[in-house]
């Protein structure tokens, strides 16, 4: 009567593959925290408007060259150590616990920054869209709050949007920025095409901290790859290549959007036409149907990233939750597997924001979206660059572990560029924000990251003095229950070893 | 060989676990874990399907530990009886210990995927459940219990011991503990919460006295959980 599920022994390995993660399916869970549509839509468009400057494709493209320098590196730590709270993690191990702790801080704050950001986008888009289909007037934040009830609801009782729904739209996004691409491409303006906005020497202009700040923006998300490490097929294969391949389907959609968008309105006109039509400036590129489907899909897609920012959001929470850095409520969870305390402390920071915004009057698009936005960003570049420093910091330890243009090179390069870029952004926000002359909000935002850095140190010292149990699993995240980090590559290993075995 | 394990499993070699006088037909740890992992009539799941196999595949190697077959210690699980066991599920996972060597996390996953099932239908086999098939298409079929008041009987077990303040052997404290891993003990510590929320301090106390194997085993479900929680896939 019994009925045998458990086959014979000897398929351990096999048995687990079957059930992880491949390449196209990080990928797919990278590009829908990605959300190219809301990039290309949002972030191009005011990339160029913000900064007045038309180097933007150059922009994207010298970004995506760097990211990929960074993530030699990185998805080199992460064969290593494995962690939710990738980055972190890796400071964490890296540059010591007190750098990880103020690394976690950091991210906290970017995540949620760039969540609240979303909202701010989302509200006045539905209101413009609704305005004109149906003549209804309707104010943005009711919008916005509609989207914050939904995502804060599905991030309680977590129905599982992600998989097929997102994926399916994910597909439908790119195919529409594609053909939007195609046909701006096939009507340039005048009748010609122009180059110049592709050459990189343009960036030695001023105001380039600006350009490259929003076009970090546009690739936030990628870093979450690491997050799947443990769940990848092969662990060792899976993640780099799932990296790489991430980056580049974002990196040409983003340079080649861009650049079309300069040549079908005219490398002349391109920043002024921003500043008029914001993201419909990417749809007006297209027919009556590409534009209206573009118009829909970038609300999902805003909704959609929205709700992957969440995620990330209390994914952090969580990790620290689970090492008792942060209270450990966070990091206990209902019986369907949601950590319901972070997940509502992300929903009413996000309400907040809300609110905040409708009763003080402040414009959502400008103040909401792409100020907390870009700030979010910059916070990821800060991330970027003290993740790099860990890198290089860890195998300088561990030499034996990895080559030298995994362990040194790449890394090494990749921490003096980032250190530039974060250089050039703090030095340019001002303009970022799109001030003409240097600005209090310009000094203020960039600040909260030194703050929050300063507090995460001193926290991570308090720890080492009054709970050293807790100081020592920091970084650990989930793993922290067991005191030593999941072993990645040991397990890989291992099951390399028995496939020999078995053959 | 095979007599001298199966009298020290119900003699002197395991005393102290309490297997012999539980009441209710099912003495298996994964086997009141799954009981209490769903609910009592309807057999609907309490657990996240994934979250759930992960408990009952630290059950399964916590059977193996109360036997004192298997040693949990650094992440590895080590085999130190492999004779034959009497309940056919744990010598099949018994089988799979001894011919592979992975990390205990490994094998949590691994057995997570079957687990449901396997418990499920040695469940069927002792006669306290029902296989029912799905209803409708997109439906789970679901394992229903045959009495509610013998499903239910783990439960409250579980919690007269906390609210009576009786003592809790090790086989109790490593059920606790898994509970707790996988968050089940809100569901079923809910009568010890309302109605004694004192005694919820002995859940704390009892965890503190595991032994190492079974603190190895509740402390790698928890990480195992924690970690697929984070990772997105429950």
């Amino acid at each position: 009567m019994a009925k045998s599920v458990l086959s014979q022994p000897g398929s351990v390995s096999a048995a687990l593959a079957k059930d992880r993660l491949g390449v196209p399916s990080v990928v797919y869970f990278v590009l829908a925290g990605v959300a190219p549509l809301t990039a290309t839509a949002g972030v191009i468009t005011t990339a160029y408007y913000v900064t007045g400057l038309t180097s933007v494709p150059a922009a994207f493209i010298v970004v995506a060259v760097v990211l990929s320098l960074f993530s030699v590196g990185y998805v080199a730590m992460a064969r290593h150590i494995s962690n939710a709270g990738a980055f972190y993690a890796f400071i964490s191990r890296g540059l010591g616990r007190e750098a990880g702790v103020a690394g976690a801080l950091i991210a906290l704050l970017a995540y949620n920054l760039l969540q609240v950001g979303l909202y701010g986008m989302f509200g006045p888009t539905v209101e413009a869209y609704v305005q004109q289909k149906a003549n209804v007037d309707i104010h943005w934040w009711i919008y916005s709050l509609a989207a914050w009830a939904v995502v804060t609801v599905l991030g309680l009782i977590r129905v599982d949007l992600s998989g097929r729904v997102l994926g399916v739209l994910l597909t439908v996004e790119v195919i529409v920025v594609v053909a939007l691409t195609i046909s701006g491409a096939a009507h340039p303006a005048g009748g010609h095409v122009t180059f110049s906005t592709l050459n990189p020497s343009d960036l030695t202009k001023g105001g380039v901290g600006a350009v490259l700040a929003t076009a970090v923006l546009g690739y936030v998300g990628f870093e979450q790859s690491p997050v799947y490490a443990e769940e990848a097929r092969h662990p060792r294969r899976t993640i780099p290549t799932a990296t790489y391949l991430s980056l580049a389907v974002i990196g040409v959609v983003y340079a080649a959007a861009s650049w079309v968008m300069s040549t079908y309105y005219g490398v002349g006109n391109v920043t002024k036409i921003a500043q008029q039509e914001g993201p419909g400036m990417l749809f007006g590129m297209g027919d009556a149907f590409l534009n209206n489907a573009g118009q829909i899909l970038f609300m999902t897609s805003l909704f959609a990233a929205a709700l992957a920012f969440h995620n990330a959001c209390w994914r952090y929470s969580f990790a620290l939750g689970r090492e008792q850095v942060l209270p450990g409520s966070f990091g206990r969870t209902g019986t369907n597997g949601v950590p319901k305390a972070a997940s509502a402390v992300q929903s009413v920071i996000g309400l907040g924001f809300i609110v905040a915004f409708a009763i003080g009057g402040w414009n959502p698009m400008t103040d909401l979206f792409f100020w907390f936005g870009t700030t979010g960003g910059f916070g990821i570049l800060i991330l970027l660059a003290l993740t790099s420093m860990g890198v290089v910091r860890y195998f300088a330890q561990h030499p034996e572990e990895e080559n030298l243009w995994r362990r040194l090179i790449a890394p090494g390069v990749s921490v003096l560029l980032l250190a530039v870029m974060v250089y050039l952004v703090a030095n340019n926000y001002s303009l970022l924000l799109g001030y003409t002359s240097p600005s209090t909000a310009g000094k203020v935002l960039p600040a909260l990251y030194v703050v929050v850095a300063l507090i995460g140190v001193g926290w991570a010292l308090f720890l080492r003095a009054s709970r050293p149990e807790v100081y020592a699993v920091v970084g650990l995240g989930p793993d922290a229950a067991t005191g030593q980090g999941a072993t990645v590559a040991a397990s890989a290993s291992s099951a390399g070893k028995l496939a020999g075995e078995g053959a | 060989m095979c007599c001298a394990a199966i009298e020290r499993r119900h003699g002197g070699g395991v005393t102290g676990y309490g297997q012999n006088e539980r009441p209710g037909g099912s003495d298996r740890l994964a086997d009141e874990f799954f009981l209490m992992a769903h609910d009592e009539s309807t057999g609907k799941p309490r657990l996240a399907e994934r979250i759930a196999g992960l408990g009952l595949a630290g059950a399964l190697l916590g059977e193996l530990v109360v036997e004192a077959r298997i040693e949990l210690r650094q992440g590895t699980v080590t085999v130190l009886d492999s004779s034959p066991c009497d309940d056919a599920l744990a010598g099949r996972v018994l089988e799979f210990l001894k011919q592979e060597e992975h990390p205990t996390r490994t094998w949590l996953a691994f057995f997570a995927q079957s687990a449901h099932d396997e418990v499920g239908w040695r469940l069927t086999s002792a006669g306290l459940l029902v296989r029912e098939g799905r209803k409708r298409p997109w439906q789970h079929g679901r394992w229903v219990p045959v009495s509610p008041s013998v499903a239910a009987r783990p439960t409250a077990l579980l919690c007269t011991q906390l609210i009576r303040g009786q003592d809790l052997d090790q086989r109790s404290a490593v059920l606790l503990g898994l509970l707790r891993a996988t968050g089940l003990d809100q569901p079923v510590l809910w009568e010890v919460r309302h109605t004694a929320p004192e005694a919820m301090r002995r859940v704390g106390e009892a965890l503190s006295t595991l032994e190492a194997s079974f603190a190895e085993l509740v402390m790698q479900t928890e990480a195992a959980v924690g970690s697929a929680i984070a990772s997105h896939r429950v």
